[in-house]
């Protein structure tokens, strides 16, 4: 790979042993993929991800502070892996133990001292700033780096923890993947013939494509006859398509940036085959997923983290039914989004009606913690990429439209 | 000295070279979907793997799935004595690379023959990650 003057400074160590270890890291990483150069980038997203980097993690980050490591682009945060703001509640209630909690803490205080920024989010380009189209990135979430790529027309590849921390230190990330215009063209076609209306739709559109090509190097061209998805929907197509296929980039024929025409999402010729997506394809996602008996324990809102005006919608579609006795009703959302919610009075509306925020993290990271101790069992939810990361987790998961889920919040049955 | 009973080659790796026994897949594979990473050992009901522990074994995938956990995973199994010895995909991702990569295991992919088809769960393989190659020996 050719570095730079500089860049080859900072791997000989000149910039101290912290920069060292980025670009080093970098290097290495970059040798792997076959990549030519570095490229600067415009910010950083981080994942710490207190549970999953364990100490192998937490030894990185308080070497790189010990090293007055800094960052040198504007470098935000994914979400903690508990609530910190209801750090009691969570180990009284969910039994998220003392230890692990302070080790959260931890994290964050190593990250906010070499200069990320606490947004705790997994939506940055709506709540935090949309990167512009073609700036190189490095951005640590998968759906936010899916986003960024097929929803504004930036270039990054999913950055782990340890690789966004380290082009956040450096500035730069190695040319391979998505930062070059080669991998980002379309290479199969899918046709939507569903009329997907909602999340839940264009979610589980997502979740049938994705399946039909898993892998990193496969671009999704959508098209066909659709009403136009609103910005929600668009996020959470986004983000179930890299949750079910691992893609980085995907295109909506006459909606996202890179794709004006068919041929220019696909980079000349429109390949003569392609996949059809029915509306019967569709429900039969929903019909499929179905829980061994119709309690409902939790309704889940959350993965990705929602945006002001889901909650809006969520509070006005509750229109001041309550929440069941026996269910809970979480929603997941960022600082951003819970200090709207609190000017706009709908976190009291929320509490009011029994359901509750779950602010700065997600519900998936601790949901396996949270099972054993609760004995929660029966989950609905309208996200595909939560149906998804629970697989593993020991939930048993209805995915519905938005409608039977809040339905279910209020009756604590599942009746559809 | 035992002479492979046969050779990948052609691939691309990173790390030193190891030998041991194989756990094959013919599905991709993920953390945070697949795993208890308590226990390493794979709990998604829906996978061919389901109850394999990874612990000394290269593991053989065909595609990696999933998110931001690879990154940081490897490392936390390695640091708690449960790591695989090293992973092999058809293609990997970036975010296994990374995770490969901070961690220290071998990895390998993009091999001439579909590692998924031709390595069996119980062969003997040894891999050299930086040329290439892997030997079976069965």
């Amino acid at each position: 790979m050719q570095l730079t003057r500089q860049q080859q400074g900072l791997l000989d160590g000149d910039g101290g042993p912290a920069c060292q270890w980025a670009m080093q890291f970098n290097h290495d990483l970059g040798n792997f993929f076959g990549a030519e150069q570095m490229v600067p980038v415009a910010s950083a997203h981080f994942a710490p991800d207190t549970g999953m980097a364990g100490d192998p993690g937490k030894k990185l980050l308080a070497f790189l502070e010990s090293h007055q490591a800094r960052v040198v682009v504007p470098a935000y945060l994914d979400p903690c892996s508990v609530d910190i703001g209801r750090a009691a509640e969570w180990m009284a209630t969910y039994g998220v133990s003392e230890t692990f909690i302070a080790a959260d803490r931890e994290t964050q205080r190593h990250c906010r001292a070499l200069g990320f920024r606490p947004t705790y989010t997994c939506i940055n380009y709506q709540t935090i700033e949309a990167p512009k189209r073609g700036d190189h990135l490095a951005w640590g979430d998968t759906g936010a780096a899916i986003a960024a790529n097929a929803m504004f027309g930036a270039r990054t590849n999913f950055e782990g923890g340890p690789s966004a921390l380290a082009s956040a230190l450096i500035g730069c990330t190695p040319a391979y993947g998505m930062h070059l215009p080669g991998n980002r063209r379309g290479n199969l076609s899918v046709r939507i013939t569903c009329a997907p209306e909602e999340i839940a739709d264009w979610g589980a559109l997502a979740a049938i494509a994705g399946t039909l090509s898993v892998g990193y190097d496969t671009v999704l061209v959508f098209h066909g006859d659709f009403a136009p998805p609103s910005f929600d929907m668009l996020k959470q197509f986004a983000v179930a398509l890299a949750s079910y296929g691992g893609h980085a980039m995907f295109h909506l024929a006459g909606v996202t940036p890179e794709a004006a025409t068919l041929e220019a999402a696909f980079g000349g010729t429109v390949p003569g085959e392609e996949h059809v997506v029915t509306r019967q394809d569709l429900d039969a996602v929903f019909e499929r997923s179905t829980m061994a008996d119709n309690s409902v324990d939790l309704v889940v809102f959350a993965a990705p983290q929602l945006s002001i005006d889901e909650v809006a919608e969520i509070v006005e579609r509750l229109d001041g039914r309550r929440v069941h006795g026996d269910t809970k009703l979480i929603l997941a959302i960022d600082p951003q989004v819970r200090s709207l919610a609190d000017k706009a009075g709908l976190t009291e509306r929320l509490a009011a009606l029994g359901g509750e925020f779950s602010t700065g993290t997600c519900f998936y990271p601790e949901a396996p913690v949270l099972r054993e101790t609760t004995g929660w069992r029966n989950l609905v939810t309208n996200s595909a990429k939560l149906v998804n990361t629970l697989a593993s987790a020991g939930y048993d998961v209805a995915w519905r439209r938005l409608g039977v889920c809040l339905d279910a919040a209020v009756t604590g049955r599942l009746e559809s | 000295m035992q002479s492979p009973t046969l050779s990948l080659t052609g691939g691309r790796g990173m790390g030193a070279p190891v030998r041991g026994p194989a756990l094959v897949s013919g599905q991709g594979f993920g953390f945070r979907y697949d795993l208890d990473s308590t226990t390493g050992v794979i709990s998604n009901r829906d996978h061919d793997l389901y109850g394999e522990e990874l612990a000394g074994r290269v593991l053989v995938f065909t595609k990696p799935k999933g998110g931001m956990a690879a990154s940081w995973a490897l490392a936390s199994l390695r640091d708690r004595g449960i790591a695989p010895l090293a992973i092999v995909f058809r293609e990997a991702s970036p975010i296994f690379a990374q995770g490969a990569l901070f961690s220290g295991l071998p990895i390998m992919h993009m091999l001439e023959g579909d590692p998924c088809a031709l390595i069996r769960t119980g062969d003997d393989v040894a891999l050299y990650p930086t040329e290439g190659r892997i030997d079976i020996f069965r």
